[in-house]
């Protein structure tokens, strides 16, 4: 009896070591690319993983004001608006996670971001 | 059963293995499922108040809260605070300046009883009976233009934030006067929020409402607007928890004409844009009304005449001087650090 419990201690602990490791996979996972979200009122109209790019491509966001917003391997930005003050073609390309662009007459915002990365701040106060 | 023991006491220990192993993995279960939920997140960005508002919310009911708090926001917008909604308490109470009170809802009392003790607090240096003078200057407008100098000289004298009566649970704007509660709409936007979260199942957040910030059930690292720079600039970080940010600054909502550069936070005293020797001041304290109304009164006022209004409110704060150099009050070595060599602390 003494020595199946203890062969059932040994089943517990290797069993939650597992488990253990397999928790923390997730977020080594999650320790990826660099990522932007372009977003118009609120809803999300493409998230892209800025690693994964080959060359570069431009989309354009219709309405008015319309915009070009420009994609590269690890680069995302507006490039053209038709709105007056052109705020968000100023803002220049986003190159690091945590940065963002917003065209507040269009209601568009591209956002940087990455599961990781403690050096970048969480948000900036302006 | 079909498993045969050769003893009674060993059938016994394998069904107490089984047992245990199935307990463990339904705990196990139980708790991935709870870190799942827990740590699932939310990011939502939207246009309120005529700024961008960022929601990164962690938790369970992430969409669903960051729905209800946007909406809220935009309550707060057309119905309530802003000016320029001519449907909205403040609106209906300017519309009457001079005549006649007007009865608004009791949340809108209290943020004007909030934001008017600062006024008296600070001197007069935030002063939300400035309203007219702002619509003046219409930062908001397409148009950048400089507003007529007699018109400004002429509603300076009536810009006093004792004109404005609370009494009874009415607000009576003053003549000529008009309420703009632009300098604490964001705060208050982020406490709507913090009020949301609360009720919600959402077990932290980070909230930014045009740079408003809060920070709810977490730490996190805030960086400082490089006035210099572009928005996504920072000259220095602040590691903080559970508290508001809100900063001022020279260089939001700024245009320039005939070669000078105007930006958007008034004196009252003068009517025109703040000319001192500050380019930013970042506040930290509880809740998000006062941070934003100690902003623009710290920024109006300077360094030194805001140091006794920041302790009076056990507030922290940033200074940022036109000549690169920064001055903390209330803040340890540890809680900021500048990463912009361009800038120096003293």
């Amino acid at each position: 009896m003494i020595k199946l419990f203890k062969r059932a201690d040994f089943y517990l602990i290797l069993f939650f070591c597992l488990l253990g490791i397999v928790s923390f996979v997730p977020r080594l996972m999650a320790s990826g690319n660099m990522t932007a979200t372009i977003s118009q009122r609120g809803q999300v109209l493409y998230s892209i993983d800025l690693d994964n790019i080959q060359g570069s491509y431009t989309i354009t966001i219709d309405g008015r004001p319309s915009a070009d917003i420009l994609v590269k391997k690890g680069e995302i930005g507006f490039v053209r608006a038709t709105c007056p003050d052109k705020i968000c073609v100023k803002t220049g390309m986003l190159t690091k996670p945590g940065q963002s662009a917003a065209c507040l007459p269009a209601k568009l915002i591209i956002t940087t971001g990455k599961a990781t990365g403690r050096k970048a701040p969480d948000v900036i106060t302006y | 059963m079909a498993l045969r023991f050769r003893s009674r006491s060993k059938r016994k220990n394998t069904i107490a293995l089984i047992a245990a192993l199935l307990a463990a993995a339904v705990l196990s279960g139980l708790f991935a499922l709870d870190y799942k939920l827990n740590t699932s997140k939310h990011d939502h960005h939207d246009f309120v108040m005529g700024t961008v508002v960022s929601l990164k919310l962690t938790g369970q009911g992430g969409p669903a809260t960051a729905e209800k708090i946007v909406k809220q926001m935009r309550n707060l917008e057309y119905k309530q605070l802003s000016w320029r909604v001519a449907d909205t308490y403040i609106a209906k109470a300017n519309a009457k300046a001079g005549l006649a009170s007007f009865e608004p809802d009791e949340e809108t009392l209290r943020y004007l009883e909030d934001s008017l003790k600062i006024c008296r607090a600070s001197k007069g240096a935030l002063d939300i009976s400035i309203g007219k003078i702002t619509a003046l200057w219409d930062f908001d407008s397409d148009e950048k233009v400089l507003p007529d100098k007699g018109e400004i000289e002429a509603l300076l004298p009536f810009v006093d934030y004792k004109n404005i009566d609370l009494s009874d649970g009415q607000i009576f704007v003053g003549q000529n006067q008009a309420l703009d509660m632009g300098a604490v709409g964001k705060g208050i936007a982020c406490d709507e929020a913090r009020a949301l979260l609360r009720v919600s199942s959402v077990k932290s957040a980070i909230v930014s409402v045009g740079g408003s910030v809060l920070l709810y059930n977490t730490e996190a690292r805030v960086g400082i607007r490089n006035p210099d720079g572009g928005p996504n600039d920072y000259l220095g970080i602040l590691k903080l928890k559970n508290c508001n940010i809100s900063t001022s600054g020279n260089y939001e909502k700024a245009f320039e004409f005939e070669g000078e550069k105007y930006h958007h936070i008034l004196d009252p005293k003068t009517g025109y844009p703040v000319d001192n020797d500050l380019a930013g001041v970042t506040v930290i304290c509880k809740d998000g009304l006062t941070a934003d109304a100690l902003s623009t009164a710290c920024f109006v006022l300077g360094y030194k005449d805001s140091l006794p209004l920041l302790e009076e409110y056990e507030a922290r704060a940033v200074f940022v001087f036109k000549d690169k150099s920064v001055r903390t009050s209330g803040l340890l070595e540890k809680d900021f650090s500048l990463t912009d060599s361009a800038y120096q602390l003293v």
